[in-house]
Order: structure tokens, then C-alpha cells, then sequence
């Protein structure tokens, strides 16, 4: 055993070598950074020192409505955003799809466009567009005759507010991967089905949607997780209100550190939200990839 | 794809080089924080070089301010001219008398600048000698352990403004040297009101006060939609922000409600008074309709345009709001410069029994427990360097007001710079509560949730009081 790990060794030791310092970053920026907030999550974590409290700041944490609002707040922003916005690109990469190359280039460019701009102009432009008075939604439901909506400014519409724009303006990555993956799936499975008598929808249903569920399952893993860490557009654009409508898990944790200096308490709802991330992510990935369809 | 082979020399001077590299970063690390020690001073004077850290708010370019003045915003002369101006130039100043000194200045942001410090203060990694910041915020940093008290002479003494000196002091102790205040006040769009025919309306008498309902009155005439369809409001301020303190206490101050006890320390602000405050602004939301739709949402920077398309007849005004609209003239934000004309009046308050209070800030240099006991009794005296008569008036070059009694003889002939020291006066204690800002977190949504009518007043107040007291116990505890 020992001689069979020396003679590995031997043969690998320049590989294990320059293996060695893409792990010591990872070590030294993920694994000590994430077991540095763990730390300080079990402390009360001040300049004066930081006597071990055990788990009381999880208990404060989970004892506090406020935490458990935000989580509501999180998961509510997360079943908006995460399901509606794959469906919108499926929806969306399927017709761009079926379009000649340069057209879907176009189409393509066009949706990742907003991925590009800094998330905070995007979060600007987005507020003149939802200003009650004065902005464009508004003004566009007068135009049909729809009655107009406070959108962030009422905690009753505030957060689907969020959901919305995070749908109109998140999707141009997955539109990009989707559009890739359905480029490789057979033609002769289209083929087949057409023989067979099959129509559009049901080529989608049965053909495309199976076949890209390990694109589908990427999506839904990585957009659970953007989503559950969603900051920058509730800090730029409600400050977590109104009345903590939009105030989300990261938020909550932003303001425990930054305004009210307790970073114990921050550090403790950091790890139960890498907790519940990984959990619904271990639960979508043994739901959704169940079934997968081989070909 | 060739691979490319490293020969185990080659590789091992790699490895060797970043292990050299990181050793010399790790020596370079800042010594521990001490007491300083007696004699400290005399040892100034011996040393040959001393260089302080100094983090400072971006408060104005160029060294008087001056020098941008009449630049268009893209001229590119502007690149010459850096926040760290001053900051350098007073550095340079006190060097003439104090060979080997330097100041190593850093510019922080005004959205990022507070948790910087906040970090700084509390895990003690990388805390400058010296930085500016308000008092009560350093207050704060001073129960975490992290601050060095100033010693006053008693002429200085004597010559700040007793407000400055209240707001950074705690526990016996001053944590600060006063440099800059600011007051707040309502600053009112006179030319709404010509076009309304109600500039009659408006206090302008003394300290220009009035009560609830000539206010109202006013917010009333000021609402109207003008022929091209365009509406106008009377009154509304930010509530999103989380300085909606900044204009709704003074709401419940004026009616003659506290937030906290004379001890600062326990949250009163479930009472009647209060309840009267904040009942009007729901009223001027939900029944008067004198506020736009959704105020309970709005942003400051909202707010500010619509003022700025002369569609709010008042709003939140402060020292810095002159300067602000000036500029925002020059620079073509104002698109009709005409069609606004600022006049800075009192909050309401329900006189004549009780007066108006506003909300003021004092913010001054506070001294960081870090470095040798030599950097620290230099940062002492370049400290009061900077706060002098003379170094004090330096502020007035971003519109802002002076802490010394002896730097204020140079708003002469601006009216609207003396107001706003006048509205100093005003300041209320209930925002030297060393939880003023920590309960503000808790208060502001409730405003939120009075305007939005997802509370009633009463409601509201009930839950604050209680949800504050124990945060404030919670604190304590810590």
C-alpha cells in the first residue's frame, strides 16, 4: 500500500506539484474563508476577543421573525425567478432556435445584452421604467386601459416587481446554453417523430425538453443559488422594503453586518443559507436528473 | 496540444519564488495595537519619519473647492483636481513644522466607506491611524474598544458648538475633534408656490417656523396637475432610504413625542404624540393625496427629480442642498432652471407650545487604537492640526457648516448657508442615542408599513417600541 502510494508519487510528483498551488488558493480563498465565517458564526465575534457562544447565534437567528421573512421573501423570489425564467428561455431559445444563423446571432446577442451591463445601471434604468407617476410600465398599461400599479413602492407588488425584471433581464445566458444543447440533439429523433405523425409540440415535449434536462438541471442548480443571493437589485432599488417585502436572506445578513456591526449573527445566517442551498440542491439534483434520457 | 514539461529545478524556483514572496508580505504586517505609552510625545519629536494612514470621505475636489468651479462635469481639467487634495495639502502643511511627517490618504466612497471602517473597527485588521466619520457612529466604534478618547484644551472647548461635542462624547469621554456639521430642514420650490398664487404661505419670519396645519394648508395649494396634464405634489421625502429619519422624526418631534428616554438607553416612542406625527403623514398619503402614490417605496434620488422637474413643491433640505441645486443647474440636471427657486424653511411643530426639532450630524477625526505609541501621539497633534480655527472652514469649500464658534463668520451675505446654521439649534438628543441608528433599521419599515397601510399608526408604534427595546437589551447583553 505504502510502496504503491511512493511509487504514485514518483511517476505524478511534478503533476502533484503544480496541482499544488491551485490548491492552496482554493484552500486559502474557499476553504479557510467559508470555515473563517463558521468560526465566527459560533463566536461572539468582536475586537475585544471572541469567547465560543456555541450555537446561540443560530438560536438568536432562528428565534427572529425577520430571518424567517426573509427566508419567505427569498423562496418567493426564488419560485418566481428560477421555474419562469427557464420556462421563458425554453420558450424563448426554442424560437430563436428554429431561425436562420445570423438572425439567431442577432437574437442571441440581443438577450445577453443585459448580462453585460453593470447590474446597478440595470437596476436604475429599471426604476424610472416602474415609477408610479412618471414611469414607462405604467405609462403602457394607461395606453391599454389597465389600471396602474405601484409596483415597488407597495409591499403587496414590490417583490413580483423584482421577480419581473429579474425574468425580463436574466435569461440571455440560458438562452445561450439551451440554444447549444438543443444544436445537439439528432435530427433523426425529429425525423422519426415527424413519421410517427408527431407535431411541434409534441417534437418539444417529448424530444427536446427530455433531452436537455441535464441543461435544464444546470440551470435550475445554478439560478436556485443566484436567485437565493440575490442582492444588488434589492439594495439599489428597495432597501428591502416595503415594510421588509423585499427583504431577502443576503440582504438581511448585509444589514446584520453592516448596520447593525454584528457579524456573529451574519456569519450564523451565511451558513444556514449554505446549508439550505445545498440541500435544495441535492433534492433538484436527484429529482430532476431521475429519469434522465440517454441517447 | 503539445505539453509543455517543467524540469523539478525549474518548478522548485517557482515554488521557492511565491514562498519568498509571501514571506516578505507577511513581515510587512501592521505591529499590534497598544496603549500609549507616557512620553510618547517627546518621542515625536525625535523620530525621523512618521507616515499615517488617513481615510477620508470625498467631500470636495481641489484644495479650496474653488478650483472646479465653472468646469462642465466632462471638461477634462477636472482629472487634475481629487478629493485627496486637501487631505494632502494639510498633510504638507503639517509637515513644515513637523519634518519626516507624511500622511498616507485614502479616499473612501460614501456608499462603501462606513462598513470599510466598520470592518476596520471591529476585527482591528488594517485600521488607518485616523479617518472622519460621524460622532455617533464613532460612539459606536468606541463600546467595541477600538477608539483612542481626545483631550481638549479649554479654549477649544469653549469654542466648539456644544452640539458637536455632545454628539461624539460617551461614557465621560470625547471620541472625536468636531470638524463639519450639517442641519436639515424643509426646502421649499418658491416658484410652485408663485404659480399657485400661495407665496404667502411660506414662513419667512425669524426661524421661519409654522405649525401642522398651515403646513398642510400649503401641501394642499401645492398639489394641482398642471394643463399639460403634468401633476404636481406638495410634500413628500424619501422613505426607502434608510435615512427616512432624517425628515420623519421630526414629524414626531414636532408634536412633542421622543424616541428615547432622557437616558438614550429605552425606546418611548410608543405615545400619543408620536402617534399624532405619524397619523398625518399617513393622512397626507392616503386621505389629503398630497404625497405621489407608493411614497412608502420611494428613493432619495427619486425624490430629488422629481424636485428637480418642478413636480414636489417641498421636500428634505439640507446645508448641502444649495450647492446641490446650483449645480445641478450648471450641469443641465435642472432642466428649466427657472422654474425652481429653494427657500429653506422650518418642520412644522404644533406651536406655540412646542418648538420644531431637526435632525443634525456632527461629524469629526477620530483616532483608531492601532500603531506605535509614536504614530499615535503624532496622529493626537495632526489631529488638532486639522480641526484648527483656521483648518475648520476648510468644509465650507463643499457647502457644509463649521463646528467652531470662531470659524463661522463666513456665511456673510449667503442667506441660505446661515439658515441652515441656524437650523443647528434645532438638533433634537434623541439622535445621540447610541442606538439612534441601529433602532432607524427597525423604525424606518414601519413608516413604510403606516404609509402603505399595512399598519395603522398605533400599530405600528406599538410593535417599534417593543421590537427596539429589545434590540437595545440584545446590544447591551453583547
Amino acid at each position: 500500500m505504502v510502496s504503491s502510494m511512493a511509487e504514485t508519487w514518483r511517476r505524478h510528483r511534478e503533476a502533484y506539484l503544480l496541482l499544488a498551488l491551485p490548491l492552496a488558493i482554493i484552500v486559502i480563498f474557499r476553504v479557510l474563508t467559508v470555515g473563517g465565517a463558521f468560526w465566527i458564526s459560533v463566536v461572539r465575534y468582536g475586537p475585544r476577543g471572541a469567547p465560543f457562544v456555541g450555537l446561540a447565534n443560530y438560536a438568536a437567528t432562528l428565534q427572529d421573525d425577520l430571518f424567517w421573512r426573509s427566508m419567505f421573501n427569498t423562496l418567493y423570489y426564488s419560485v418566481g425567478v428560477v421555474p419562469l425564467g427557464i420556462a421563458v428561455s425554453l420558450g424563448l431559445s426554442q424560437l430563436i432556435f428554429n431561425l436562420g444563423r445570423r438572425t439567431q446571432m442577432f437574437y442571441k446577442a440581443a438577450f445577453y445584452l443585459p448580462m453585460v451591463v453593470s447590474g446597478v445601471v440595470m437596476s436604475l434604468v429599471w426604476l424610472w421604467m416602474f415609477d408610479p407617476v412618471y414611469g414607462l410600465l405604467n405609462w403602457l398599461f394607461q395606453q391599454v386601459g389597465l389600471e396602474p400599479l405601484l409596483w415597488l413602492r407597495s409591499p403587496k407588488t414590490a417583490m413580483p416587481s423584482l421577480i419581473l425584471m429579474a425574468v425580463a433581464t436574466g435569461q440571455g445566458a440560458s438562452i445561450v446554453l439551451l440554444t447549444a444543447s438543443m444544436g445537439s440533439i439528432p435530427d433523426p429523433l425529429y425525423e422519426s417523430a415527424r413519421v410517427d405523425g408527431a407535431n411541434g409540440w409534441h417534437e418539444f415535449r417529448h424530444i427536446t425538453v427530455p433531452l436537455l434536462r441535464p441543461t435544464i438541471l444546470y440551470l435550475l442548480i445554478m439560478g436556485t443559488i443566484g436567485s437565493f443571493q440575490v442582492f444588488n437589485s434589492i439594495y439599489v432599488m428597495t432597501s428591502g422594503g416595503p415594510y421588509h417585502a423585499t427583504e431577502t436572506a443576503v440582504y438581511l445578513l448585509y444589514t446584520y453586518a453592516f448596520q447593525m456591526l454584528n457579524f456573529s449573527r451574519a456569519s450564523a445566517i451565511g451558513v444556514i443559507l449554505a446549508v439550505i442551498l445545498a440541500l435544495v440542491s441535492a433534492l433538484q439534483y436527484r429529482f430532476v436528473a431521475r429519469g434522465s434520457v440517454e441517447y | 496540444m503539445s505539453k509543455r514539461e517543467y524540469r523539478r529545478r525549474q518548478f522548485l524556483g517557482y515554488v521557492g519564488g511565491l514562498a519568498g514572496a509571501a514571506a516578505l508580505a507577511a513581515c510587512g504586517a501592521t505591529p499590534a495595537a497598544g496603549p500609549a505609552e507616557p512620553g510618547a510625545q517627546e518621542r515625536v519629536e525625535a523620530a525621523s519619519e512618521v507616515t499615517l494612514e488617513w481615510w477620508e470621505y470625498p467631500m470636495w475636489e481641489g484644495v479650496t473647492g474653488q478650483e472646479t468651479v465653472g468646469l462642465s462635469q466632462d471638461d477634462p481639467k477636472r482629472a487634475e483636481f481629487t478629493a485627496a487634495d486637501w487631505p494632502n495639502w494639510a498633510a504638507a502643511e503639517f509637515a513644515k513644522d513637523n519634518p519626516g511627517f507624511s500622511a498616507k490618504v485614502e479616499t473612501l466612497t460614501w456608499d462603501e466607506g462606513r462598513n470599510k471602517l466598520t470592518v476596520a473597527a471591529t476585527t482591528g485588521a488594517g485600521r488607518p491611524h485616523l479617518f472622519l466619520e460621524d460622532g455617533p457612529v464613532i460612539i459606536k466604534f468606541a463600546k467595541v474598544g477600538a477608539m483612542l478618547p481626545v483631550e481638549l484644551s479649554a479654549e477649544d472647548q469653549e469654542d466648539f458648538f456644544p452640539g458637536s461635542l455632545q454628539a461624539g462624547s460617551s461614557d465621560g469621554k470625547l471620541w472625536y475633534r468636531p470638524w463639519l456639521a450639517g442641519s436639515r430642514f424643509l426646502l421649499v420650490n418658491r416658484a410652485i408656490f408663485q404659480e399657485r398664487g400661495v407665496e404667502d404661505l411660506i414662513p419667512t419670519e425669524g426661524d421661519r417656523l409654522w405649525d401642522f396645519e398651515q403646513f398642510l394648508e400649503a401641501a394642499l395649494a401645492t398639489t394641482f396637475t398642471r394643463d399639460s396634464g403634468e401633476q404636481v405634489f406638495g410634500y413628500t421625502s424619501h422613505f426607502a432610504h434608510s435615512a427616512a429619519h432624517f425628515w420623519v422624526d421630526s414629524f414626531l418631534w414636532g408634536y412633542g413625542g421622543r424616541i428615547f428616554d432622557e437616558t438614550g438607553e429605552k425606546c418611548v416612542i410608543n405615545s400619543p404624540e408620536c402617534e399624532q406625527g405619524l397619523q398625518l403623514m399617513a393622512d397626507m398619503q392616503n386621505k389629503h393625496n398630497v404625497m405621489p402614490p407608493g411614497s412608502a417605496g420611494l428613493q432619495s434620488t427619486n425624490v430629488d427629480t422629481m424636485f428637480y422637474q418642478g413636480q414636489l413643491a417641498m421636500m428634505l433640505g439640507s446645508h448641502g442642498s444649495s450647492r446641490a441645486i446650483r449645480m445641478a443647474k450648471e450641469d443641465g440636471t435642472i432642466p428649466n432652471p427657472d422654474a425652481i427657486d429653494i427657500y429653506p424653511i422650518m418642520f412644522p411643530s404644533k406651536l406655540p407650545d412646542i418648538q420644531p426639532s431637526v435632525y443634525t450630524v456632527f461629524m469629526g477625526f477620530g483616532q483608531f487604537d492601532t500603531g506605535t505609541d509614536v504614530e499615535k501621539a503624532t496622529a493626537a497633534r495632526f489631529v488638532d492640526f486639522i480641526t484648527n480655527t483656521e483648518n475648520a472652514k476648510a468644509p465650507l469649500a463643499a457647502n457644509l457648516l463649521p463646528c467652531r464658534k470662531s470659524s463661522s463668520d463666513v456665511f456673510e451675505g449667503d442667506e441660505f448657508m446661515l439658515y441652515a446654521l441656524q437650523a443647528m439649534n434645532f438638533g433634537h438628543e434623541d439622535t445621540l442615542s447610541p442606538y439612534y441608528d441601529a433602532c432607524n433599521r427597525i423604525l424606518n419599515p414601519m413608516w413604510q408599513a403606516i404609509l402603505s397601510a399595512e399598519r395603522t399608526p398605533k400599530e405600528a408604534l406599538a410593535e417599534a417600541e417593543e421590537r427596539c427595546n429589545d434590540l437595545i437589551a440584545e446590544i447591551q447583553s453583547a
